[in-house]
């Protein structure tokens, strides 16, 4: 590489390094996603000619100026943001990108874990899916001739996923459940993951898994690649029903996955038809099971959610919930201070 | 040398290597390389490797080798850097070093 051009820590926090990296992705259609966390870039004197950057476990936002193409631009940044990972802990890095630029990742030690129209998702390991996979093995059993998924995020869990788990459960010699592993929604990854271990109690035969980095959250998916807002989730939905479809499903035996009808959010509707359209290409059945009603409306985490915010919501909550979520939700309520201790009447914790 | 942690050393650049190093616990030297001469000099860098390993006394690790190039003396100085990093302080014999 040309000695005019170095290397440089991009400060999110500067509005000119911003404004200069904003402005190189938007030359190519790109966009800068607000929740970076670091990033780095190739300066030409004070001009940014590449970028990059991360957050979370993702690499995203890449752009390289004309002026720099076949000069391994890219080599250089990745090594950068990989070190800065490293060094921070998160070894296993993921890359959303579009299809056209997956080769010059590949040629950087990445792997392709999924691919869809209009995105790819790439893994800096060629067996970090495998080894993941492996340690799914043992659960697969050869007398199950019949077994499920479901996927959820469980903010919080409530009667309508436990309805869910029992429409499936019965349905199936084993059904495994999946919760999306994240810190992005109103309630922690670790207390989403108890309270649906608990809640589905006694059911003989689920078990549930923490998703991992190969069961995608729409949270973190980038979406700086995309050009319009209505390929945001159905771009999501491909690659995260192909990876299932392609990696999750045979080497769990999975025949069947189920999802909650949608009636309210455009996301979750847009993600259930394009699953309806995949499952089958990959030998998988596909179920769409009714919502679960309390007094005419269906039950939904929504809903639970805004009730918290409302004086009286507990009470309403409690209808909407199975017993361990509603204990938990009144403990956070407590603890936020917005219920004391002693103003509880012992009808509510019942 | 104990390979202890995960550790990483060296780029992703043209004529550089990048070797990552993981704790391999019962599976011994774990090689895997990929090259842009990997046809041409493979063999040899894979010699370099095991050399590195003898001299430092690294019995397990898996290696993970991204070569754009790099010339023998890189690769040495790089993967004794990954040793040195993924082992811990104590562990080096500086005067042998």
């Amino acid at each position: 590489m040309d000695f005019s051009y170095h290397l440089q820590e991009i400060n999110l926090n500067d509005p000119w390094d911003l404004a200069q990296m904003t402005d190189l992705l938007a030359r190519f259609g790109l966009r800068l996603e607000p929740d970076l966390e670091g990033a780095a870039g190739l300066f030409e004197g004070e001009r940014l000619v590449a970028c990059g950057g991360f957050a979370g476990n993702v690499l995203k936002c890449f752009a390289v100026d004309e002026s720099l193409r076949g000069e391994n631009a890219l080599g250089t940044l990745l090594s950068s943001l990989i070190k800065r990972q490293y060094e921070r802990g998160i070894t296993q890095l993921f890359v959303f990108t579009k299809p056209e630029t997956k080769d010059y990742f590949r040629g950087l030690g990445f792997s392709v874990l999924a691919e869809a129209e209009k995105a790819v998702l790439l893994e800096n390991s060629k067996r970090g899916l495998a080894e993941y996979l492996t340690s799914l093995r043992p659960l697969k059993k050869n007398e199950w001739k019949k077994v499920g998924a479901i996927v959820m995020n469980a903010n919080p869990f409530t009667n309508g996923h436990l309805a869910l788990v029992w429409e499936a459960a019965v349905r199936c010699d084993w059904l495994h459940i999946f919760v999306v592993q994240e810190d992005r929604s109103s309630f922690s990854f670790a207390d989403r993951f108890r309270l649906v271990q608990e809640g589905i109690g006694e059911i003989p035969n689920v078990s549930v898994h923490p998703g991992g980095p190969y069961v995608i959250s729409y949270a973190t998916f980038p979406t700086y690649f995309l050009k319009k807002e209505e390929e945001f989730t159905s771009t999501y939905a491909e690659i995260d029903a192909a990876l299932f479809g392609a990696s999750l499903a045979p080497v769990l035996g999975i025949s069947d996955r189920f999802v909650g009808e949608e009636p309210f959010c455009p996301v979750t509707a847009i993600y259930n038809q394009v699953l309806q359209k995949r499952m089958p290409e990959f030998g998988v059945n596909f179920h769409v099971c009714p919502r679960v009603s309390e007094d005419g409306e269906p039950i939904s985490a929504s809903r639970v959610r805004a009730l918290l915010k409302e004086p009286d919501g507990l009470k309403e909550i409690k209808r909407l919930v199975p017993e361990t979520t509603y204990r938990y939700l009144t403990k956070k309520l407590i603890e936020s201070g917005t219920m004391k201790q002693n103003e509880t009447s012992p009808s509510a914790l019942f | 040398m104990e390979v202890k942690e995960i550790s990483v050393a060296g780029t992703l650049e043209s004529s550089d290597v990048q070797i990552i190093l993981k704790p391999n616990p019962g599976g011994g030297l774990a090689v895997d390389l990929e090259s842009d001469v990997k046809a041409i000099f493979g063999d040899a860098i894979l010699e370099t490797v095991y050399q590195v390993c003898r001299e430092m006394e690294v019995t397990e690790a898996a290696i993970e080798i991204h070569d754009k190039g790099a010339f023998d003396h890189v690769i040495r100085a790089r993967l004794i850097a990954a040793v040195l990093r993924a082992a811990k302080r104590d562990q080096v014999d500086w005067e042998r070093m």
